[in-house]
């Protein structure tokens, strides 16, 4: 901290990092908690619709099916797909995990993931995770109780994300226009706050020059200057007269400047 | 001659005014953004509930079921209301929008779509009625419109969401103002109020004509010009010294000149003294380091026990999670004393970067750990490094108090670790969502590095104690010789703390979760404890400044805890717990100073231990009473209830608050008697 | 000995279609059929298939004569299967008899047996009890329990008096309609069929009661689970309808293929799906058929017939319409 910058410039500094800093935790946390709640109600609206979906194919079981002879349950997924942007893909999987309808045909006859189908579960939706896509799993539960299978969805945060960004922006730009606002209102305010310290500082280090004019604001330290340089003076006049009534040059006696 | 006392509360008060707009004004836009943001999504929401609840009503009437033939229609909607959580209503409405059937409770303002309404190509009809958004889908009998079945979404969901941001952006925003105010005061008081107390103090030595001060070189700012401007104005004035003792050896007049200059040297002195003067009183140089540190220390205060758990794998249940909280704990209360006599040793820089380096080895251990036991050895080793360089940075503090400004400068020690815990907490828990455990431990290490690079660059060396060396044990019967010591020890720091553990994190949480609080408004409740403290620390310490009287303040706090604790008496619970917990929130804080500016009188009397033995005492006492107060608590609330343990902490705040007023008293009589 | 030609190709495609999994050799049934492979067949066949168990399945039909029975016990003696199927509760009674007078001369044994499309085990000494069977017989039953066909019904539209028809010769309806009487005491109003000279029941006497009931100002005319009846479904929900009164059926038939209002069925798939998961836990899990309960399928159809429901404007309420099927 020895440089020359002034210290009201460094409160500046210290209120423009801090008012950054305040706007930027501000949108950060806000932006975290947001995405969670966005996530969450996208996926209780999601889940609600698997259930739906679980539900209808269990009333078709009802009527005396095997999981994988229901009725129509390639386009009650194609329909559901369609309607809701939301999906990006459902499927049906039955509870060995074998994909027995799937809105992306291609797929029809693999086995998903274990990690995806989660048998446990039996009783209520599940969430999970398939590389970059989330998902929900609504099991579908036969006439005697037992996990048949379940409905897939999957989905992408794509929608989320835009939300997201589209909040983000919004408080990007509120952050900016307050700081561009407070950072030059702030270092004005600071100036203006620390003039008088600044100027008794200013007085103190004029009052030191030589031949300074009176400082109202430094005036003990120029009374002990001025105190200080009359003495001297008056000693340098009294030791020139000296000098000048004798002129006889004689052997110089030094004398060593005296500290008491 | 007043540069403006009131320099850091005016400059304080620019930076909460522009911090308070600027995230106000952030916050606000960033609450209405997501408002916009979050009305499809919950509108949504009621679409798809409407469509799922329509499709059977739809079928019904598609059967050729007559609208006004459907039956059971209250019983469906009440079936549909309770499957789907946070629906504020479902009714249906016949054409004209007249309410057919409703369950749930529609808001006073709701009213039906008139008659002619078209059907939305796809999805529902979205209207905002009252405080619910409503999704209205249409219902159809022989392609024409019979009715409308109409969801209702409460807009209390997004209002309890936007509360907790609001919540949130206001820590955020006091962690800022805090932060701030600490890094301005250190700015502050660096390169302005200590400077200016620097110049008045050269002045008034140049006044009486002592012109051997050197000011010293390593200040920036205009505090650094002044101070070379000094220096050379010294200079100038010791050369003009030099040149009379030359013109007097010239002068040849050898007794005449020699009168001369000894007429000068009665009046002025020359010469460089060997020690520079320094920054000196209120320098406040430990503050910012102890801010930090206890920020760095407190970033893992929010998930240690759920890291513990995690590192446990769940098999240790809560002994688990607390293991690393005692270990840490544990390893302060027995290692503060030694920490003590460390500053004593070393004095408080070099204790300082001592203290340091168990801190960061311990962080960087946290950080690493494998297992819990690791984990808990990392946090003891965290432990020791708080204890050093707590006491370290308290008694720089109190080296470095302005005569007359003792309690201000030593309340400054509490509020900074305050303010460093509120701040540490809070910004740790969003860096552990954001980083995870291990890497705000790591956060943690490499702040430690840069506080001990701070201290190494603004801490001035020195303050051993060479004669008040001696053992543990010497200083720890030496301290507790000392009457006063013990009578503030027993009857005003223990009790304090016991009540501070045994109520305001122990008592108060259960007591409000007993009156339905939720978790996150205990935890605002419980703030209510720091936000109240820190204003009070500052005015305690003012106040004892003014009147140098300490003991009085410490008697009123304990007096004034304890009626809070009796507020149950008079007030219901939901207005008395607060209350308790602001009276102690004050109380403590108004108490701190004064106590600890007792010690570096108590340290002057004879035969008494260093001032760094017997506030580390002092510390260990307090830490005594903290581990005392929960478990205290906890037996008188088995015992008679948590109304009844109130009452009974009150009851001894208050009594061990008059026999401390007791004690002092009989002093000063005893006092006054063998003067 | 008829063998069907489905269940043939059935047992044939699931051989070739696991050859893969680590269960080489394939689980032996032997099934007894009473009237030839229908949809309860269907769905014990599918469930292996379903759940990728391979077994190879021996039919045999007795083709409604009981006669041909004791040859294929002899079979069964000799070929040992690991599993017995049996179809109806006549055929089942005759395969096992009752679990307290087993002959080992006559009746299946040392093999476990599940029954399907039976009626009122317990009452019929299948077994024991129905949560502990009492021997290595375990089934599944496909009438709801009375309780259960009672809320249904009021389900749909609230009742005060029921009146049952049925006929008094057939102890599975007579033991249905004690269960009502004692659920419903006063509020049951019984009609048995009258019986002519060979003490025959008579079809003619329908009308008749139907009429009675109406008289008798019930809510609901519940039609039990009687071959009777079933034979003259038509006449009877006809009459029903024409009186204005609306009928409640426990199997699908009455309400399927006549004018009965509605019934709350088991589909007989279901059942014979349900049948197969028995089998599976006593073939895969190894369970012992003691310890399998004997039950009811838990989701049952609810059927409505709307053209019903419009002639007597007694539509089903929204709720009910949101799970039940309608023809």
């Amino acid at each position: 901290m020895t440089g020359g910058a002034s210290f009201a410039t460094r409160l500046g500094g210290v209120l423009a990092i801090m008012l950054l800093l305040g706007c930027a935790l501000t949108a950060g946390l806000n932006y975290l908690k947001f995405e969670r709640m966005l996530l969450e109600q996208q996926a209780k609206v999601l889940e609600i619709l698997a259930g739906e979906l679980g539900g209808t194919v269990e009333n078709s079981l009802a009527l005396g099916v095997r999981l994988a002879g229901v009725p129509g349950a390639q386009a009650l997924l194609e329909r559901a797909r369609a309607a809701e942007p939301l999906i990006g893909g459902l499927a049906i999987a039955d509870s060995d995990g074998v994909v027995l309808f799937d809105t992306d045909r291609q797929n029809l006859g693999t086995t998903v993931a274990r990690a995806l189908f989660d048998p446990r579960a039996a009783a209520d939706a599940w969430r999970f995770r398939d590389g970059d896509r989330y998902g929900i799993g609504a099991p579908i539960v036969n006439g005697f109780g037992q996990l048949e299978g379940a409905v897939l969805l999957r989905y992408g945060r794509e929608a989320v994300d835009e939300r997201l960004t589209s909040a983000l922006l919004g408080m990007v730009q509120a952050g900016l226009l307050a700081l561009a606002l407070a950072v030059p209102l702030g270092i004005l305010g600071i100036h203006l706050v620390t003039r008088q310290a600044r100027r008794w500082f200013a007085a103190v280090e004029t009052a030191m020059q030589p031949g300074a004019a009176p400082e109202p604001l430094a005036s003990g330290l120029q009374q002990a200057i001025a105190e200080a340089d009359s003495v001297l003076s008056d000693a340098e006049r009294r030791l020139e007269a000296i000098a000048a009534t004798i002129p006889e040059p004689n052997a110089p006696t030094r004398l060593e400047p005296a500290t008491p | 001659m007043s540069p403006d006392r009131r320099l850091v509360g005016s400059v304080v008060a620019v930076a909460v005014l522009l911090l308070t707009l600027t995230v106000g004004f952030v916050s606000t836009a960033a609450l209405r953004s997501f408002e916009t943001e979050l009305r499809p999504e919950l509108e949504r929401e009621a679409t798809v509930v409407g469509s799922i609840g329509a499709q059977a009503v739809q079928r019904a009437l598609d059967l050729g079921v007559p609208f006004s033939g459907l039956s059971g229609l209250d019983d469906y909607l009440a079936g549909l209301l309770a499957t789907r959580e946070g629906l504020a209503y479902v009714l249906l409405t016949d054409g004209a929008g007249r309410v057919v059937s409703a369950a749930g409770s529609a808001p006073a303002e709701f009213a039906g779509l008139p008659a002619g309404t078209a059907a939305p190509s796809r999805g529902a009809l979205m209207r905002v009625q009252g405080n619910s958004y409503d999704a209205a889908q249409p219902l159809l009998e022989e392609g024409r419109i019979a009715g409308w079945l109409h969801v209702g979404i409460a807009r209390a969901r997004l209002d309890t969401a936007l509360d907790d941001m609001r919540w949130d952006v206001l820590i955020v925003l006091l962690v800022v103002l805090l932060a701030t105010a600490e890094f301005l005061r250190f700015i502050l008081s660096r390169l302005v109020a200590a400077p200016i107390d620097m110049v008045l103090r050269l002045q008034a030595r140049l006044g009486r004509g002592d012109w051997t001060a050197r000011a010293p070189g390593d200040i920036g700012a205009e505090a650094g010009r002044v101070a070379r401007h000094f220096n050379v104005l010294v200079r100038r004035t010791n050369d003009r010294w030099d040149r009379l003792c030359w013109l007097a050896g010239e002068s040849g007049a050898g007794r005449r000149a020699a009168a001369v200059l000894e007429d000068v040297k009665d009046r002025l002195r020359f010469g460089t003294e060997a020690v520079r003067e320094g920054l000196g009183g209120g320098a406040a140089s430990a503050r910012l380091p102890l801010f930090l540190f206890v920020f760095a220390e407190q970033l893992s205060t929010s998930f240690n026990p759920i890291f513990a758990m995690e590192l446990a794998g769940g098999q240790q249940g809560m002994m688990g999670a607390a293991l690393p909280l005692v270990t840490f704990v544990a390893a302060v209360a027995l290692l503060t004393p030694w920490g003590g006599q460390m500053v004593a040793r070393h004095g408080p820089r070099r204790a300082l970067m001592l203290g340091m380096i168990p801190a960061g080895i311990g962080h960087l251990g946290a950080a690493l750990a494998p297992d819990l036991m690791t984990l808990a050895a990392a946090r003891a080793i965290c432990g020791a490094g708080y204890a050093v360089v707590t006491i370290a940075c308290q008694v720089q503090l109190a080296r470095e108090a302005a005569q007359g400004r003792m309690a201000r400068t030593l309340g400054g020690f509490t509020a900074a670790v305050m303010t460093g815990a509120v701040c540490g907490t809070a910004i740790g828990a969003v860096l552990a969502d954001r980083l995870g455990f291990r890497l705000t431990f790591v956060a943690s290490a490499i702040l430690v590095l840069g506080i001990a690079a701070l201290a190494w660059r603004c801490m001035p060396a020195g303050g051993e104690s060479e004669e008040k060396r001696g053992g543990l044990w010497q200083s720890a019967r030496a301290a507790f010789a000392e009457p006063h010591f013990i009578l503030l020890v027993l009857l005003a720091a223990i009790p304090a703390k016991v009540l501070l553990g045994g109520f305001v994190f122990f008592l108060a949480p259960l007591e409000l979760r007993e009156l339905g609080l939720s978790q996150a408004a205990i935890g605002r409740n419980v703030m209510l404890y720091g936000l109240c403290m820190l204003p009070a620390i500052m005015f305690g310490a003012w106040v004892a400044d003014r009147s140098g009287r300490g003991g009085t303040i410490i008697v009123a706090a304990g007096l004034l805890n304890g009626a809070g604790l009796l507020a149950p008496l008079w007030l219901p619970g939901h207005a008395a717990l607060p209350l308790a917990v602001i009276a102690t929130g004050f109380a403590q804080g108004l108490a701190a100073a004064p106590m600890l500016a007792m010690i570096p009188a108590l340290s002057l009397r004879p035969g008494a231990p260093s001032s760094a033995a017997m506030m580390s005492f002092l510390r260990l006492a307090e830490r005594l009473g903290s581990v005392i107060g929960p478990p205290a608590a906890a037996a008188l609330l088995a015992v008679g209830g948590g109304h009844q343990a109130m009452l009974v902490l009150g009851v001894v705040s208050a009594a061990t608050a008059l026999a401390y007023a007791l004690a002092l008293l009989l002093g000063r009589n005893n006092r006054k008697a063998l003067a | 000995m008829t063998l069907d030609r489905r269940g043939l190709l059935a047992a044939s495609t699931l051989l070739l279609a696991t050859p893969s999994l680590a269960q080489v050799r394939p689980h032996r049934i032997t099934m007894l059929l009473f009237r030839g492979w229908e949809e309860a067949c269907d769905g014990f066949r599918d469930h292996f298939a379903a759940r990728r168990i391979p077994v190879e399945l021996t039919v045999r039909d007795v083709a409604q004569d009981l006669r041909r029975l004791p040859a294929m016990i002899a079979e069964i003696r000799e070929t040992k299967p690991d599993l017995v199927y049996l179809w109806g509760t006549s055929l089942a009674i005759a395969a096992i008899g009752p679990w307290d007078a087993v002959d080992p001369a006559r009746h299946i044994t040392g093999v476990p047996v599940v029954f399907n499309i039976v009626t009122d085990p317990v009452g019929n000494k299948l077994v024991r009890a129905a949560d502990a069977p009492g021997r290595p017989v375990t089934g599944t039953e496909y009438i709801a329990s009375v309780e259960v066909q009672m809320r249904a019904m009021a389900r749909y539209r609230a009742y005060s008096r029921v009146a049952a028809i049925f006929n008094p010769n057939e102890r599975n309806s007579l033991s249905v309609i004690a269960q009502m009487r004692a659920l419903l005491g006063e509020g049951l109003v019984e009609l048995p069929v009258a019986l002519d000279g060979a003490r025959r029941p008579d079809a003619a006497s329908i009308p008749g009661l139907v009429a009675e009931a109406r008289m008798a100002g019930v809510d609901w005319l519940y039609i039990p689970p009687d071959t009777f009846l079933n034979d003259h479904r038509a006449v009877l929900t006809r009459s029903a309808l024409e009186a204005g009164l609306p009928t409640f059926a426990a199997s699908e038939r009455f309400v399927q293929f006549a004018e009965g209002l509605a019934g709350l069925v088991s589909r007989y798939y279901s059942v014979g799906a349900f049948t197969g998961f028995k089998a599976e836990q006593i073939l895969r899990q190894g369970r012992a058929p003691e310890t399998i309960p004997v039950e009811t399928l838990t989701r049952m159809s609810f059927l409505v017939r709307m053209d019903s429901a419009r002639r007597l404007r007694s539509f089903p309420p929204v709720g009910l319409l949101r799970v039940a099927e309608t023809v």
